[in-house]
């Protein structure tokens, strides 16, 4: 309804009603300005009363009176109610009130009961709308127990019912002799009445991995007996976790939410400090230098943390350190170590040991290499040449392990104590059927030690820093092997070597020795991963002609052959005894232990007879 | 309250272990963020039984 619409009130009565009357209207239209154009607005006589006598200075029971005159005639305007003793009066902003009637002639409870007998439902259409809903819900789906248990998501619940029932029985016969008649009464009421158990809750849960828990049990106790397990599925679970509630580094977590953000600025600005020193850093000194956040701030750790996280995060970085010296290095940082040797081809190459065929523990055990904090080791030409030391386990049980679980490698500081010297070597786990090692000692071992030096590594009070010594003798000089790569093709020669350390004899690749290695061939690293091959080469330069020369045969000692192949590869005892043993063309010499034969194959010996003397057997061909 | 087999481990409850980690404002290592995670599976469960 419009403003168009409404009706102005007339009022009746002598001329002094008529004026208190539209006074009356006027004061109520004001107070229900805001109401509907139909709705009541309501006022007592006694209000309007009290402030009409106090507008005109008069009795509030004439005011009433005349009030109460005034609306009485005009009751086309204003309703007369009495509601408990009140007198009430009600008009409209219409100039009316008119109460709502309830139009109960059709209702839609009648539609649905009327007529009696209604119209059958002949397409289901009419009644259920075959449309989709433009949002699809995800109802509940309710897996029942059995199944849950059947999954292991759910422990099963041991019944322990069966005990209750038996106990009355069993104690029946001993407690009803001796009173009588009341014991049968007695036995009635304990089978119909059993003692009240409180409802048993299920405090038993199941690890994923289907480990049940028993959280009665105090946490310590279930700490020292699954600590493991437990800490492990949490991890999982917390890394899995859509949401990253909690994020881990290494061994420590915090909620993601409350981390400092780092932008690409402040990575920027790590990357450029980190290829400026040329080093891997660490985090610590990454935030003095870069952020000069002060370790005594109350938020230091979780700086720390957040730091180390984010770059944990960034592909542009790569975590090096260890427990206890969180390193952070860069891509394009000068690599340590010889670039000889690929990453690719040395895991090849060490892949030995993640086969098996390491006997690094059968002289010290890595209980006493823990406890001592030291690993002594008799230098390979191959490791002396690179280097490079495989991880055999006794080293592993001497270097920290890898903090996170994708860790490629780590940085570590080797010093030389008796020179005051100091390296970086880079240790690389084993990942796969790939062997590990330690590579960077190239410098330090060409300057102090010769192959078959007995060198000792040991652990420092710096978790990352880690010792080499020697035993030092009287300087001496020998013709010991180098590879010589000044010419296109190296090659292997004797050279005069210094030497002051105590050496392993047998493992001195002297000229005395092991002459004939100089005919060694310098194999590309990639075909030296065929350790069967190196190995007939190896026994085709050093051993002892003992055939024809239409049936080759070559006869060498064990060490013999374990130095000349750790010329040109790392090999383990073990690990060359299996080649041997497993190989079609070597054969024990049975009357001389530790003696070896190879026979090499028909078409071996084609081949080197098509070397030896290309033209003449290139014109029979 | 909360009954052992509606417990999934590593997912009932994570966020109260969440602000507990937070509230300490220090990170925590694995060991001590399992034993406090325990505590609260074991204040659950037990509430649980005690409330039955």
């Amino acid at each position: 309804m419009t403003a168009g619409t409404i009706e102005r009130p007339t009022f009746t009565g002598n001329e002094a009603q008529q004026a208190l009357a539209q006074e009356i209207y006027q004061l109520m239209a004001a107070q229900g300005r805001l109401f509907a154009f139909d709705a009541p607005i309501r006022q007592t006589l006694q209000n309007l009363a009290d402030f009409y006598a106090r507008q005109r200075q008069m009795d509030p029971a004439e005011a009433a009176r005349l009030i109460d005159e005034a609306l009485r005639v005009n009751d086309q305007v204003f309703m007369r109610q009495e509601i408990n003793g009140d007198v009430v009066f009600i008009t409209s902003r219409r100039g009316r009130y008119v109460p709502p009637q309830v139009d109960t002639l059709h209702t839609f409870k009648q539609r649905l009961y009327e007529p009696e007998n209604p119209l059958p439902v002949d397409d289901i259409s009419v009644v259920v709308t075959t449309t989709r809903p433009a949002l699809t819900t995800v109802e509940p789906v309710f897996i029942s127990e059995y199944w849950q248990q059947q999954a292991g998501l759910t422990p099963v619940v041991v019944e322990r019912t069966v005990e209750t029932p038996v106990e009355p029985v069993v104690a029946a016969p001993v407690v009803a002799e001796p009173v009588g008649v009341s014991a049968p009464v007695e036995e009635e009421e304990r089978r119909v009445a059993p003692p009240a158990e409180p409802p048993q809750v299920n405090t038993v849960i199941v690890l994923p991995n289907g480990l049940q828990i028993d959280l009665r049990r105090p946490v310590a106790e279930l700490m020292a007996q699954h600590g493991n397990t437990l800490m492990s599925q949490l991890r999982a679970a917390i890394e899995n976790d859509p949401l990253r509630r909690l994020v881990m580094f290494g061994n420590q977590a915090f909620p993601e939410a409350a981390l400092v953000s780092f932008g690409k600025n402040d990575l920027r600005r790590i990357s450029d400090y980190i290829k400026e020193v040329g080093e891997p850093l660490l985090d610590t000194q990454i935030i003095a230098d870069i952020f000069y956040h002060n370790p005594r701030q109350s938020d230091y750790e979780i700086f720390r943390f957040a730091l180390n996280y984010r770059l944990s995060r960034e592909k542009d970085f790569e975590f090096v350190g260890i427990e206890g010296a969180r390193l952070w290095s860069v891509r394009n940082l000068p690599a340590i170590g010889t670039k000889r040797v690929k990453a690719s081809e040395m895991g090849q190459l060490a892949g030995y040991i993640e086969e098996g065929f390491d006997d690094s523990l059968a002289e010290q055990s890595v209980e006493s290499i823990r406890k001592s904090g030291q690993v002594s080791h008799i230098l390979t030409f191959f490791e002396w040449e690179y280097g490079i030391l495989p991880l055999t386990r006794a080293l592993a049980a001497l270097l920290p392990q890898p903090l996170l679980a994708d860790q490629r490698s780590a940085v570590l500081r080797f010093d030389l104590p008796q020179h005051y010297l100091s390296t970086l070597v880079e240790l690389r786990y084993p990942t796969g059927n790939r062997g590990g090692w330690l590579q960077g000692l190239e410098a330090l071992f060409h300057d102090y030690l010769v192959p078959g030096a007995l060198i000792t590594l040991m652990r420092t009070d710096d978790p990352r820093t880690f010792a080499i010594t020697y035993e030092e003798q009287e300087e001496t000089q020998d013709r010991l092997l180098v590879l010589d790569e000044t010419k296109k093709t190296p090659k292997f020669t004797f050279a005069n070597i210094s030497y002051a350390c105590v050496v392993d004899t047998d493992m001195l690749v002297s000229q005395q020795q092991y002459g004939r290695l100089r005919n060694l061939k310098a194999f590309p690293m990639n075909e030296r991963r065929k350790a069967d091959l190196m190995l007939e080469h190896v026994f085709e330069i050093v051993g002892a002609p003992v055939g024809t020369r239409m049936k080759p045969k070559y006869a060498a000692s064990f060490e013999t052959l374990f130095v000349a192949l750790n010329v040109l590869r790392p090999a383990s005892h073990e690990y060359l005894t299996h080649l041997l043993t497993e190989g079609d063309h070597f054969a024990p010499d049975e009357s001389r232990p530790g003696w070896w034969f190879y026979t090499p194959p028909p078409s071996l010996e084609e081949e080197e007879d098509e070397d030896q003397d290309e033209e003449h057997f290139d014109d029979e061909e | 309250m909360m009954d052992g087999k509606n417990i999934i481990y590593g997912e009932t409850a994570l966020d109260k272990l969440a602000q507990q980690v937070r509230a300490t404002g220090q990170p925590q290592d694995i060991q001590s963020l399992t034993e406090r995670y325990l505590e609260i599976l074991r204040e659950l469960v037990l509430a649980g039984e005690q409330q039955a």
